[in-house]
C-alpha cells in the first residue's frame, strides 16, 4: 500500500479536475482519470509501462538503466546534444581520484545500445499533462540539422566549418568548430550544428558541412517542433548550474583572467582539457606556482541569496589540489574556507591526508577582495586570517569554488514545487518523491549532492516509479526477434574481410585498396571488399547479404573502435543467422589512420597487420552461448531498523516476497533515538507507521531475535539459514541479499559521561527535550561538545549527522528556554545543503559556536556543585576559557556494527578500514557489492540522515529488483570457464578471482566458474601454469595466434 | 620526438616493432581518445585487446620476444579504476618481476613497459608510444631475433 | 644411521600409518613405504644418504590415499618443498608427521646450498650447518653485462636435448598440462630450443615456487646452471616483494593472490 498522507487526495481531485478543463488528447484518458480518483489503487488498468527521465546527467543515465533493468521504455531526454552531463566534464572524481570519464564513459555507450531507451537530446519538457501511471509529456524538440541515424561521427564536416567557437565542453577555454560532435565520447556520437553561430544561418551560404559529409546526414531543412510522449511515470534529474561568480564582483571574475571557477579548472587538469592537462594560467600559459582556491562562492551566502551549503565545494577543492601536486609537484594550494565540510564516507581521510602529508594548505578565513598586479598578472588576496589579522598574499592563479545552483528549465508549471532557491521540492523521508505523484526527482537539481548521493537517489526514484508501474513491467519494451543460429562448428572458417573507409577519415590515408588486397590473401579468407561507411544502416543490410551468400562464418570488419561499434556488427551479425561472438574488430581508425596521418605508407602497412591479426584471431573463434540461471524472485533484507523497512517494503510494494531479519526484539533500529528529523517531522509518528506497514504487509515476513548464521548460493539463488534467539532454524531461499544491518552509536566515557547525571548524549538531549523530561530545575546554560568519537585517530571518520542534530537541538532547547544560553563546541559545522539554514538559524537565535582546535579537545570538571567546561576558543587566539553549565551534551559519533566482522565473511563481502561495508564502486555502484545480488543501505555503509538512509534502501530495493524481476539471468559469452582435465586443484585462480567466481568442487578436487558471477576479466587465466582456465572470446591460443603474426609484421 | 627516417630504405631487419597489450576499459579507450584528438605517433606499434592487463600472463612477453618483437608495451587502467577492481594488481606485480628477470635472462628491461593509461590520457598514450618508439630504436632490434641468432648462440 | 630411524620411530610412534624412507638396498638407493606393522624392519634398514625426489612419492601416495598418515625424513629443501606445495593444496601437511635432518657439511657444498636445515621443525637431526654465502655461479653471472648474459645463457641452453628431465624431476613442478609442451609456446621437435621459450618459460614459472633443491641442476645431463637461474629470479621475488618459497607456512606467492593497495603502491 502506497503511503497516503491527509490532504494528499484532494491535491489529486484538484489536479484532476484542472486536467478536466484543459483540452484532453482522448475521451478516454478523462475516463481512466475518474476511475483513477474513484479507485486510485486498482492494479495496471490505465498505466502505462514506460518513464521519461529528464536531464541526461549521470543521475538521468543510472536512472534509465535501471529502468529499462527494471522493464520500462525509457525516454531520456537531454536539453544539450549529448548526455554526460558535469560529470562528463569532471577530470578525476573524490575520494578515490578515479578518472570520471573512464567510469562514466561505459554507462553512456550502455544507454546508447540499449534499444529501449530513447535518448532525445535537444529537447525541454513544456508540460507534463494527466495522472500518474498515465501522462502525456510534451516537449520541445530544437533542430539539431544533422541527422542522428546517418551521421557516423566521422568529423569530416568539423574539419570543413569555417566558425570557431568557444568550446564549451572545455568550459569555453579552447576552440572548436560550430558543427561537431560535442565531445569524443558523446551520446549519440553525432554532430550537430548551433545556428546561432552557423554561417549558413547568419550569412546564408556555406553549406562546406554538406558538401564533405558523404553520408548526407546534414539536414538544413529541420525545424523546432513539439512532440508528445506517453508514459506512465516521470523523472526529474536536472541537475545543477553552476553559479554565475561575476555575481560576487570583489573576486574580478571575468576582469582578471587568472581568476577562473572551479568547472573551468577541472577542464585545466583534464588530461582530455584545452591545456592536456598542464597546469597553466590563462593570461600567459605560464606553469602556476600558487594557487588559490576560494570557498563558498554562491554558497552559504546570504548575500547574494544562496543561504544552503553546495555539499560537494570542500571536497573538489581537495581533490584538484591534489591532483594540481600531481600534475604538478613544485604547485602550491592553498584553499580558503568557512568550514571544511569533509562529511561523507571516507571524506575526513581523504581531507586529513591532502591538509597532513600532501602538504595543501588549508586557511580558515574568506577572501574580502582580489587585486590584480598590472604587469605579472598575479593576483592580490585580502583575507582575515585565524588571528583575526588582515593579510595580504599573491598568488598566481585563483580557483573560485562556485556553488550548485537550481536547475534551469525546469517550471513549477509541470504540477511540481519549486523552494525558495529554485530547487524542486520533494516529501519528507523521501526526498525523491516530488509533491506530483507520479513524478519522481533525483541528483543536484533536488538539493546540491555528490555522484554517489545523485547516483544512489536516482536508483531510489527508479525504484519508485517501478512501484508504480510493475503491473506493466516489459509491457512496451521490444525484443529483437533474431533468426536460428547456425550451426557452424564442425566447418572449417570461412572468414570475411569488410574494410572501411570511413568516408575519408580512413580512406584518406591509409590504401584501402591495398589493405583489401592483402586481406584477399590471408589464409581462411574467402571474401574481401571496402566500404564507404560500415556502420551504416544500408552497410548492415549488405553484410547480412554476403554473410548469406558468401556462406561466411567468421566476420572481420576492420574500421574503428570496437569499444563503441562492436555492438553493432555483432547484432548484424547475428541477424544474419551466425552467433555473435564469431565477429572481430580491426581498429584501423582510432589506432592507425588518424594517429600516421603523416605517414601513409606505414600506416597502411600498420593496417595490413591489424587486419592480419584480426583474422588470425577470428580463424580461431568458436561460438559462445550466453549462461543462465534461475531466479527466485523473493529477496532476504538482513536488519529491520528503517533502511531494511524501506528497502522490505519498497520490494514489496513492487510485488516481491520479502524476508525481512532483524537481531533485536523489535524493529526500529537506531531510529528509534530520534524523535524529530532535521525538517521538523515526528520521527517516532514515521516509524511506528512504518512499522505498522510493515508487520502488515502480507510479502514480508519478519524474523525477529534473528540472525543469519549461513548463506549459500548465488545471485539468484541464494539459501540462507536464520536462527531465533531459542535456537530455532529457518532455511530461506531467495534471489537477493540486502544488508541494512544499520550501525551502532558511540558508547563514550569521556567528558564524565556517565559518572554525572548532567551529561547526556545528543539523543538522550532530544529524547528529554521532546518528552518534556527536562530537569525541573532552572537551566541557565547548555554546553554541546562536538565531534566525541569521531575525527579522532581511533575513529578517523566523521559521523555527518551529529553537526545538523546538535544545531536542530540546540534551537529546539532554545524555543522551548529562550533564557538558556546554549554553547556548540566545535571544529567545523558540517550543516551541508539545506541544513546550512538550520545553523544560520541557531546563530540567529544567539546560539554560541565556540571552535577549538584540532588536538585541543575541550575538558569537563566538576568544580564544587557546578559542571565546568574548559576549552581554547580558536577564535581567542587558542585561549583557554571557562564555562560552567548545567547541561552538557556529548554529539557522539556512529560505528559501525561489531557484527559487520562476523557477516561480511559470511557474505563474501569487503569491509572499509573503518569497519563499515565498503561498497562496489564508491561512486557510481554505491549500494551494489562487488557480489552480484548483494546490496547495502543505511548505516552499514557509512554514518548517515534518515532521509538517506531511505534514500539508499529505496535504491538497494531498486537495485535488487533488477535482479528479481527478470526469470533468468542471461550472462555474457565472455566468461572463463575451467578446462578440468588440466586443473590440478591448486585454487591459485580460486583465491585470486576478483569476483569470488570460482570455487573449488570438493569431489571432483578441481575449480569451477559460477558463470553467473564471472564478469570476464581473464586474471585466472594468467596465474594458471597448465592453461586450465580459459578466458573465452580471448582464449591463450587465439592471442599467440595474434602475437605471432604481430611478430611477423613489416616482412611477411 | 624525432621525426620519423622515411627517406632512407631501411633493411626490414633493423626496423623495430612494438606490441602492445592494452585493456579494453581504460587504455584501449586513452589510445581511441588519441586517435580522436589526431594525436600523432609512430606506426611502429601493434595492438592486442584484452579485457583487463591482469590476463597478460608472462607467456605472452616471452612469446612475443620469441616472435621477434622488440618491445613490449603492457597498459591498463591506474591503480584503483580497474573495471574489474583489482586485476590490475596483478600487472603491477608481474611487470616489476617480469622486467627484472629480463635483466637476468640478459633482455633489456627497458624492452618490456608498463604505463597505466587512463580512458581520458589520450595525450600520454600518444607521448609513451612516442617515447617508447625512440627508446626501443635506441636499442635496436632485440637480440633475440630469429635472424640474429647467431649473436645469440655463440 | 639407526639413532636417525630410532628418533623417527620414537617420535611416529601411533601418529603415522606408514613411514616413506629412502633406503639403501645393494648399494642401490630405493624408497620405500614400510607400513607401521613393519614398523621392525626399520631397525633392519640403512638409510640412503641420496637426495631422491620424495616429495613427488608423498604427493601420489596422498592423492591415491588421502587418509593416510605417514611419517618421514626431510631435508630442508624437502621440508621448503612440502610447505610450499601445500599452498597450492597438492599436499597436506596435517596428515604427514616430519622429522628434519640437518645436511651434513660435504651435501651443503655440493648443493651450494643456501638453507641447509629444515627451519621450523620441532625435531630435526644432525647439527646445523652454515648454508654457503652466496651462490658462486650466480655471481659470475651477476657480474655480466646484460647482452653478455644473454650470450652466457645461449651458450648453455645450446646444450639441451630437451630430455625435460628438469622438469620431471622438479617437486614442485605438478601441471597436468606443461607449458614446455605447448606447441604455441615451445616448437615442438626443435632441439635446442630457441631462446627465448623453454628455459626462459620455465623459469618464470619457478620464481616464487623454487626451492632450491637443485634437483633439476643434477639431472641436467647437459650440467645447465638451472639452480642459479631459478635462484636469481627468487632473489627478484625476495628484493621486490618479500617473498621466499618454502620459508613462511603464512605467507603466500605474490602471484597467488591480489593483496591490498598497500600491497602494490611500492609498484607505481
Amino acid at each position: 500500500m502506497a503511503t497516503k498522507r491527509k490532504g494528499k487526495k484532494d491535491d489529486t481531485v484538484d489536479r484532476a479536475a484542472r486536467n478536466a478543463t484543459k483540452e484532453s488528447p482522448s475521451s478516454a484518458t478523462e475516463e481512466e482519470t475518474e476511475k483513477a480518483i474513484v479507485e486510485p489503487e486498482k492494479e495496471g488498468e490505465g498505466l502505462l509501462g514506460a518513464v521519461m527521465v529528464v536531464g541526461g546527467g549521470v543521475s538521468g543515465i543510472q536512472a534509465s538503466l535501471d529502468l529499462v533493468n527494471l522493464g520500462y521504455k525509457v525516454y531520456l531526454v537531454d536539453s544539450g546534444p549529448s548526455i554526460g552531463g558535469v560529470m562528463g566534464m569532471l577530470d578525476k572524481t573524490f575520494p578515490t581520484n578515479e578518472c570520471s570519464m573512464c567510469i562514466l564513459s561505459p554507462k553512456m555507450v550502455e544507454v546508447a545500445s540499449n534499444d529501449n531507451i530513447e535518448v532525445i537530446t535537444l529537447a525541454e519538457v513544456e508540460g507534463i499533462e494527466g495522472e500518474k501511471g498515465d501522462f502525456t509529456v510534451t516537449l520541445k524538440v530544437k533542430p539539431r540539422y544533422v541527422d542522428v541515424n546517418k551521421c557516423t561521427g566521422c568529423g569530416d564536416c568539423t574539419a570543413k566549418c569555417p566558425v570557431k567557437v568557444p568550446d564549451p565542453y572545455n568550459a569555453g577555454l579552447s576552440f572548436t568548430r560550430n558543427i561537431r560532435v560535442p565531445f569524443p565520447q558523446a551520446v549519440p556520437g553525432a554532430a550537430f550544428i548551433d545556428p546561432l553561430t552557423c554561417r549558413y544561418f547568419t550569412k546564408g551560404k556555406c553549406q562546406n558541412c554538406v558538401k564533405v559529409c558523404q553520408a548526407k546526414a546534414i539536414d538544413f531543412d529541420q525545424k523546432e517542433h513539439s512532440r508528445e510522449v506517453k508514459v506512465g511515470a516521470v523523472i526529474l534529474a536536472a541537475g545543477f548550474s553552476p553559479f554565475d561568480p561575476r555575481l560576487k564582483p570583489e573576486y574580478g571574475y571575468g576582469v582578471y583572467p587568472n581568476v577562473i571557477t572551479s568547472l573551468e579548472f577541472e577542464r585545466i587538469l583534464g588530461a582530455n582539457g584545452p591545456t592536456s592537462g598542464h597546469l597553466v594560467r590563462p593570461s600567459d600559459g605560464k606553469e602556476v606556482q600558487k594557487l588559490a582556491f576560494i570557498q563558498c562562492v554562491g554558497s552559504r551566502d546570504t548575500t547574494v541569496k544562496r543561504d544552503y551549503c553546495s555539499s560537494v565545494c570542500c571536497m573538489y577543492a581537495t581533490k584538484q589540489s591534489l591532483i594540481a601536486k600531481e600534475h604538478l609537484p613544485t604547485v602550491q594550494p592553498t584553499i580558503f574556507y568557512i568550514d571544511i565540510r569533509a562529511y561523507g564516507k571516507d571524506f575526513e581521510r581523504y581531507y586529513q591526508n591532502a591538509a597532513k602529508r600532501q602538504g595543501v594548505r588549508y586557511i580558515r578565513g574568506l577572501v574580502s577582495g582580489i587585486r590584480e598586479r598590472q604587469r605579472s598578472k598575479n593576483l592580490l588576496l585580502r583575507y582575515l586570517d585565524e588571528k583575526g589579522c588582515m593579510q595580504e598574499e599573491e598568488f598566481d592563479m585563483v580557483v573560485l569554488s562556485i556553488g550548485l545552483e537550481p536547475p534551469r528549465g525546469i517550471k513549477p508549471e509541470l504540477g511540481i514545487s519549486l523552494d525558495s532557491f529554485g530547487f524542486i521540492q520533494s516529501e519528507p523521508f523521501e526526498s525523491f518523491q516530488t509533491i506530483r505523484e507520479g513524478v519522481m526527482v533525483c541528483g543536484a537539481g533536488q538539493e546540491p549532492r555528490d555522484i554517489p548521493d545523485s547516483v544512489t537517489q536516482a536508483s531510489a526514484a527508479a525504484g519508485k516509479a517501478s512501484q508504480l508501474l510493475h503491473s506493466k513491467r516489459y509491457s512496451l519494451l521490444t525484443h529483437a526477434e533474431y533468426p536460428p543460429e547456425k550451426d557452424v562448428s564442425g566447418e572449417p572458417p570461412r572468414v570475411g574481410v569488410i574494410i572501411c573507409r570511413c568516408g575519408s577519415n580512413i580512406g584518406g590515408f591509409v590504401n584501402v585498396p591495398e589493405v583489401v588486397e592483402y586481406a584477399k590473401t590471408l589464409p581462411d579468407v574467402v571474401f574481401a571488399e571496402e566500404r564507404i561507411y560500415a556502420c551504416s544502416q544500408d552497410a548492415q543490410e549488405w553484410i547480412r547479404q554476403i554473410v548469406r551468400e558468401r556462406n561466411l562464418n567468421r566476420l572481420v570488419v576492420a574500421s574503428c573502435t570496437p569499444r563503441t561499434h562492436q555492438p553493432l556488427f555483432q547484432e548484424t551479425l547475428r541477424t544474419a543467422g551466425i552467433n555473435k561472438y564469431l565477429f572481430e574488430m580491426a581498429n584501423i581508425r582510432e589506432h592507425c589512420s588518424w594517429v600516421h596521418m603523416q605517414e601513409p605508407e606505414e600506416g597502411t602497412r600498420k593496417a595490413r597487420y591489424l587486419v592480419k591479426m584480426a583474422v588470425e584471431k577470428a580463424r580461431l573463434l568458436q561460438p559462445l552461448a550466453e549462461g543462465e540461471s534461475e531466479v527466485v524472485p523473493k529477496a532476504l533484507v538482513l536488519g529491520g531498523g528503517i533502511a531494511g523497512m524501506n528497502a522490505a517494503l519498497a520490494l514489496a510494494n513492487s510485488g516481491f516476497p520479502v524476508f525481512l531479519v532483524e537481531k533485536e526484539e523489535e524493529l526500529g533500529g537506531t531510529a528509534r533515538n530520534i524523535r524529530i528529523s532535521q525538517h521538523g517531522e515526528d520521527v517516532k509518528i514515521y516509524l511506528s507507521d512504518l512499522i505498522d506497514k510493515v508487520e502488515r504487509e502480507p510479502l514480508i515476513t519478519v524474523f525477529k531475535s534473528s540472525k543469519l548464521v549461513e548463506l549459500g548460493g548465488f545471485v539468484g539463488k541464494f539459501q540462507s539459514l536464520i536462527r531465533d534467539a531459542d535456537g530455532r532454524e529457518t532455511l530461506l531461499e531467495h534471489g537477493v541479499v540486502i544488508v541494512a544491518t544499520g550501525g551502532k552509536i558511540h558508547q563514550t566515557d569521556e567528558y564524565l559521561y556517565g559518572n554525572d547525571p548532567r551529561v547526556l548524549t545528543q539523543w538522550e538531549l532530544e529524547d528529554a527535550l521532546s518528552n518534556g523530561e527536562l530537569p525541573e530545575r532552572n537551566i541557565e546554560r547548555v554546553v554541546m561538545i562536538q565531534c566525541v568519537g569521531s575525527r579522532d585517530d581511533e575513529h578517523p571518520w566523521c559521523s555527518k549527522v551529529c553537526c545538523t542534530e546538535a544545531v536542530k537541538n540546540a534551537i529546539k532547547l532554545k524555543e522551548s528556554f529562550p533564557a538558556t544560553d546554549v554553547y556548540i563546541l566545535y571544529r567545523d559545522i558540517r550543516t551541508y545543503g539545506f541544513r546550512e539554514e538550520l545553523y544560520q538559524r541557531a546563530r540567529e537565535m544567539g546560539i554560541t559556536f565556540v571552535r577549538f582546535e584540532d588536538g585541543h579537545k575541550p575538558q569537563v570538571r566538576r568544580v564544587g556543585e557546578k559542571l565546568q567546561v574548559l576549552v581554547d576558543d580558536a577564535a581567542l587566539m587558542g585561549e583557554r576559557i571557562a564555562i560552567n553549565t548545567d547541561l552538557l551534551v556529548l554529539s557522539v559519533g556512529i560505528m559501525p556494527n561489531e557484527d559487520n566482522r562476523e557477516l561480511a565473511p559470511m557474505l563474501k563481502v569487503p569491509l572499509n578500514a573503518d569497519g563499515f561495508f565498503l561498497e562496489a564502486h564508491m561512486k557510481l555502484r554505491p549500494v551494489d557489492f562487488s557480489t552480484d545480488g548483494i546490496f547495502v543501505c543505511g548505516l552499514a555503509h557509512a554514518p548517515k540522515s534518515i532521509d538517506e538512509s531511505i534514500n539508499q534502501a529505496v535504491a538497494a530495493a531498486a537495485r535488487a529488483e533488477t535482479i528479481l524481476s527478470k526469470e533468468k539471468i542471461i550472462t555474457e559469452g565472455i566468461v572463463a570457464r575451467v578446462a578440468e582435465e588440466l586443473c590440478s586443484g591448486c585454487r591459485a585462480c580460486v583465491q585470486l578471482c576478483p569476483f569470488e567466481a570460482i570455487s573449488f568442487d570438493q569431489d571432483r578436487k578441481v575449480a569451477v566458474v559460477n558463470r553467473s558471477l564471472c564478469k570476464g576479466c581473464g586474471t585466472c587465466t594468467a596465474v594458471c601454469t597448465a592453461g586450465a582456465n580459459v578466458i573465452q572470446g580471448f582464449r591463450f591460443d587465439q592471442i599467440i595466434k595474434q602475437i605471432e603474426a604481430a611478430g611477423k609484421a613489416w616482412s611477411g | 620526438m624525432n621525426k620519423e627516417g622515411t627517406a632512407e630504405k631501411k633493411d626490414e631487419r633493423e626496423e623495430i616493432k612494438i606490441l602492445a597489450f592494452l585493456c579494453n576499459w581504460c587504455s584501449y579507450a586513452g589510445a581511441d581518445l588519441a586517435g580522436v584528438s589526431r594525436l600523432q605517433y609512430p606506426a611502429k606499434v601493434l595492438d592486442v585487446r584484452v579485457m583487463c592487463t591482469g590476463t597478460v600472463s608472462p607467456y605472452f612477453i616471452i612469446k612475443a620476444f620469441q616472435e621477434g618483437i622488440d618491445g613490449v608495451l603492457v597498459a591498463g587502467c591506474h591503480i584503483g579504476d580497474c573495471h574489474y577492481l583489482k586485476g590490475n594488481y596483478m600487472t603491477a606485480k608481474r611487470m616489476r618481476f617480469l622486467k627484472e628477470a629480463l635483466n637476468v635472462f640478459g633482455i633489456e628491461k627497458e624492452r618490456l613497459r608498463l604505463e597505466w593509461v587512463s580512458a581520458a590520457e589520450g595525450e600520454k598514450f600518444a607521448s609513451v608510444i612516442r617515447d617508447f618508439t625512440e627508446q626501443i630504436k635506441a636499442l635496436g632490434p632485440s637480440p633475440l631475433r630469429k635472424d640474429r641468432e647467431e649473436v645469440a648462440k655463440v | 644411521m639407526s639413532d636417525i630411524l630410532q628418533k623417527l620411530k620414537e617420535i611416529a610412534d601411533g601418529k603415522v600409518d606408514a613411514f616413506l624412507l629412502v633406503v639403501q638396498e645393494d648399494g642401490v638407493s630405493l624408497p620405500q613405504l614400510i607400513p607401521i606393522d613393519e614398523m621392525d624392519q626399520i631397525d633392519h634398514k640403512e638409510l640412503s644418504d641420496l637426495r631422491y625426489p620424495l616429495v613427488k612419492i608423498v604427493e601420489e601416495i596422498q592423492e591415491r590415499f588421502p587418509n593416510a598418515r605417514i611419517g618421514l625424513l626431510v631435508r630442508g629443501c624437502e621440508y621448503r618443498a612440502l610447505i610450499e606445495l601445500s599452498k597450492y593444496s597438492q599436499i597436506n601437511l596435517d596428515k604427514l608427521v616430519l622429522v628434519g635432518r640437518a645436511c651434513e657439511r660435504n651435501t651443503v657444498e655440493k648443493c651450494a646450498c643456501l638453507y641447509p636445515y629444515p627451519y621450523g621443525l620441532e625435531n630435526v637431526v644432525g647439527e646445523e650447518n652454515p648454508g654457503i654465502e652466496a651462490d658462486p655461479k650466480l655471481v659470475e653471472i651477476e657480474g655480466l653485462d646484460v647482452s653478455e648474459k644473454l650470450r652466457y645463457w645461449a651458450s648453455q641452453f645450446e646444450k639441451c636435448i630437451k630430455c625435460y628431465g628438469c622438469r620431471n624431476i622438479c617437486p614442485l613442478c605438478y601441471c597436468k598440462e606443461c607449458s614446455l609442451e605447448n606447441p604455441g609456446l615451445v616448437v615442438p621437435g626443435e632441439v635446442p630450443p630457441t631462446l627465448p621459450a623453454f628455459h626462459f618459460l620455465r623459469a618464470l614459472d619457478m620464481a616464487g615456487r623454487c626451492v632450491e633443491c637443485g634437483l633439476c641442476e643434477e639431472v641436467c645431463p647437459a650440467g645447465i646452471p638451472l639452480r642459479s637461474l631459478y635462484r636469481a629470479l627468487n632473489k627478484i621475488m625476495e628484493d621486490q616483494f618479500g617473498y621466499k618459497p618454502g620459508h613462511n607456512l603464512d605467507e603466500r606467492s605474490p602471484f597467488i593472490f591480489l593483496g591490498e593497495t598497500s600491497d602494490v603502491e611500492h609498484l607505481i
